[in-house]
């Protein structure tokens, strides 16, 4: 067994499912994922493709019949915002899970909206966290770690909204040029 | 919506809704279509499964059956009108670009 610790936020998801195929080429798959430290189990060497995906709680026995029908094996999955983070493997080193922009496009909104939701909510919750202490007696300690966490939850949901709206707008770039809209 | 409003059709979604003028479920789909297009279009289960539930709200397929935990999807009159609004497009298409024939190499 090994263990790994990295960082992948949202919106390095592919980033993500890079890394976890780049250990099963090397013969280690994953089992399981703690924030972030990964567990791997040793495996002979292979090919084949780990890919990511999210979807809603309410869809899932529909979606993962149709995703093992398809050759997808399901590694585990992490339940997070009444959803679930799904990690597959396909013995095909070429398989994806979408194939065309558009259903990839609403993945992506789906993500964007749900992860912003939650940023939103956590900075509003820090502000008002920030007036109680303002109330209550403040010191510039409490106020700084209060401000610090305020000013890194901003920074780190504004980050995953504005690399996922990039993401999006260059599928939808694709699209129409494609479709001759540009 | 009407029906001009949903053309044209992605390549993806008018060979999901003509696969679905028979009953089928998603991976017989994403199979039916691999077959009638020689291996060129071999769609994602993720793709197949976010366009059939948008298909489903939009009310162009209808749920008909489920077996074990595959549901079966048929098109509705709505979805066959949309397909051969769709092919009469295409035809246009087609036709107006025969003037190619008649160029020069």
């Amino acid at each position: 067994m090994m263990k790994q610790t990295r960082v992948f936020w949202v919106y390095k998801s592919a980033q993500e499912a890079h890394y976890l195929t780049a250990q099963l080429h090397a013969g280690w798959r994953v089992q399981a994922r703690h924030v972030c430290r990964y567990t791997f189990v040793p495996v002979p060497a292979q090919d084949g493709v780990i890919r990511l995906d999210y979807q809603l709680a309410a869809d899932l026995p529909e979606y993962t019949q149709l995703m093992q029908d398809a050759g997808w094996t399901l590694l585990m999955s992490q339940p997070v915002l009444g959803g679930r983070w799904l990690y597959w493997q396909h013995a095909d080193p070429t398989a994806r899970i979408y194939t065309d922009q558009r259903s990839h496009i609403a993945l992506l909104r789906q993500l964007r909206r749900r992860w912003t939701g939650v940023g939103l909510g956590a900075v509003a919750l820090e502000f008002v966290a920030l007036y109680l202490v303002c109330l209550t007696g403040a010191t510039p300690l409490r106020t700084g770690l209060i401000g610090g966490l305020i000013g890194g939850l901003a920074a780190l949901y504004g980050a995953n909204f504005v690399s996922l709206t990039r993401q999006i707008r260059h599928l939808e770039r694709e699209q129409d040029w494609r479709h001759g809209n540009a | 919506m009407s029906t001009t409003d949903q053309l044209p059709m992605s390549e993806t979604a008018f060979y999901i809704l003509l696969a679905l003028r028979q009953p089928m479920h998603g991976y017989g789909v994403i199979q039916h279509i691999e077959a009638i297009t020689a291996g060129r279009l071999v769609l994602g289960a993720g793709t197949m499964y976010g366009t059939l539930k948008k298909m489903q709200h939009d009310g162009l397929i209808d749920l008909v059956a489920t077996t074990d935990s595959r549901k079966i999807y048929q098109a509705t009159p709505a979805g066959i009108a949309l397909l051969r609004a769709e092919r009469a497009r295409l035809q246009e298409l087609v036709q107006n670009a025969e003037v190619l024939d008649d160029e020069a190499d």
